[in-house]
């Protein structure tokens, strides 16, 4: 089994790292399965837009519920996380990585992308998660003792990504 | 604690503490901090054949931006760009997509269609205490249904968690994907026109399950199936391409202080 988490403190920052590690794999040619986050400002809103990509080719999906100028904060929109759920599952055949942006309150339930991450692990596919602090104890708790940290940096996630093959070195 | 000697890649050292740091060890639960030690160790030793491998072919880093705002820093671009000039897999030929396809053609078959009623009794994953509550509700239920299968429905409104107990627990049809693998898998193994003889267990909880008719997909020629079977072969190629990069780099560089064939 091979689950990894990062876990940085500051809004968007994991976001950030694991956009970054997503974009260098690919262009490297590395199958991937799994969501991103892109978090976009909206001039005519002081909250943020959440989207959610999900690799390698699938849909961007809106996340976030538009609650009008005067909402506080952002609220997800549960129906289109589990449809990122699906379209994350139907596109996990072959995959090398499953990148999954968050381990949220969904997750700490057993819902959202849990059955997608123990489907990759079932298959041997690499799984790594960004984590919130809030959620950290659930996750920890869900991995078992089994999940390695990863340094905040997409070099890292790249290299623990790639560095299976050394094993076949020995 | 065990003191642990650094790694040398190509005289390149990887301290100790770089590598613990990279290994973060957390409060809780226990882990094995070996296994955490080993793969921290994996991953810097392969960064470090990475970015010594791309100035060793003389790369000049051309960041790019990956994001509005988000730009790459120099090694990532080092990285990105040795990934790019050296991992290339082989390309299928059409003669061999068509002997994979051969090989079964059975493997390669429209979705089957289930037409199928549940009841739902539902326990998360781990909770084994209501697992086994679950499962008795299910047995009771299951026992009622085998005498007077056709109270069904009734049995469906009265005690499904599912919103599928206000038709009865009909689901209407079902296809691959629609539902979860262990579920389908259940599907399968039911006769046509019969409940379940026991309670299927999913990552809901127990499911008492009706199949009321199945329609097996026709085989599909090959010439629909040949674009997956290609996205399929490539991604494999691709994995077997890196695998063996990474591979070769190890084996032409002077390592010491991490042992790669350690389970």
């Amino acid at each position: 089994m091979k689950l990894a988490y990062l876990s940085v403190s500051g809004r968007g920052a994991t976001d950030a790292v694991l956009e970054k590690a997503v974009a260098l794999l690919e262009a490297g040619g590395m199958p991937l399965a799994g969501t991103v986050q892109t978090n976009s400002e909206r001039p005519d809103r002081s909250k943020c837009d959440m989207d959610l990509r999900v690799l390698p080719d699938g849909p961007v999906l809106r996340i976030s519920q538009d609650l009008g100028e005067e909402a506080r904060g952002c609220r997800l929109d549960g129906s289109v996380l589990e449809e990122a759920v699906m379209e994350v599952m139907h596109r996990l055949d072959g995959a090398a990585l499953l990148v999954v942006n968050k381990f949220g309150k969904q997750e700490a339930l057993g819902r959202g992308m849990v059955s997608v991450i123990a489907e990759a692990l079932d298959r041997d596919m690499p799984v790594v998660v960004g984590v919130n602090g809030l959620n950290l104890p659930d996750f920890l708790e869900f991995a078992g003792g089994l999940a390695e940290r990863l340094a905040p940096d997409p070099l890292a996630i790249a290299a623990w990504a790639l560095s299976d093959g050394l094993a076949d070195a020995a | 604690m065990k003191i642990r000697p650094p790694i040398s890649v190509n005289g390149a050292l990887i301290s100790a503490e770089r590598i613990a740091a990279e290994a973060q060890h957390h409060p809780a639960p226990p882990r094995q901090p070996g296994v955490a030690w080993r793969a921290a160790a994996m991953a810097l030793t392969m960064r470090e054949l990475l970015l010594q491998e791309a100035r060793r072919r003389g790369l000049a880093p051309a960041p790019v931006e990956v994001a509005p705002g988000l730009l790459e820093t120099d090694e990532e671009a080092l990285v990105r760009q040795l990934l790019e000039a050296t991992i290339a897999p082989a390309e299928p030929d059409e003669a061999e997509l068509r002997q994979v396809y051969e090989r079964d053609p059975n493997r390669h078959r429209a979705p089957t269609l289930y037409e199928a009623a549940h009841i739902l009794f539902p326990a998360p994953p781990g909770d084994a205490q209501a697992r086994s509550a679950a499962r008795q509700r299910a047995e009771a239920v299951l026992a009622i249904l085998r005498e007077e299968p056709h109270r069904f429905t009734e049995q469906a409104r009265q005690h499904s968690a599912c919103s599928s107990r206000d038709s009865g627990g009909l689901l209407g049809q079902v296809s691959a994907g629609d539902t979860v693998p262990e579920f389908e898998a259940a599907l399968e193994t039911l006769d046509e026109g019969r409940i379940g003889a026991e309670p299927v267990e999913t990552r809901y909880g127990l499911h008492v399950i009706r199949l009321d008719a199945r329609a097996r997909g026709a085989v599909l020629p090959f010439e629909t199936v040949a674009p997956r079977l290609r996205a399929a072969y490539e991604k494999a190629a691709w994995l077997r391409a890196a695998r063996d990069f990474a591979a070769g780099l190890a084996r032409e560089a002077e390592l010491s202080g991490i042992d790669l064939e350690a389970a």
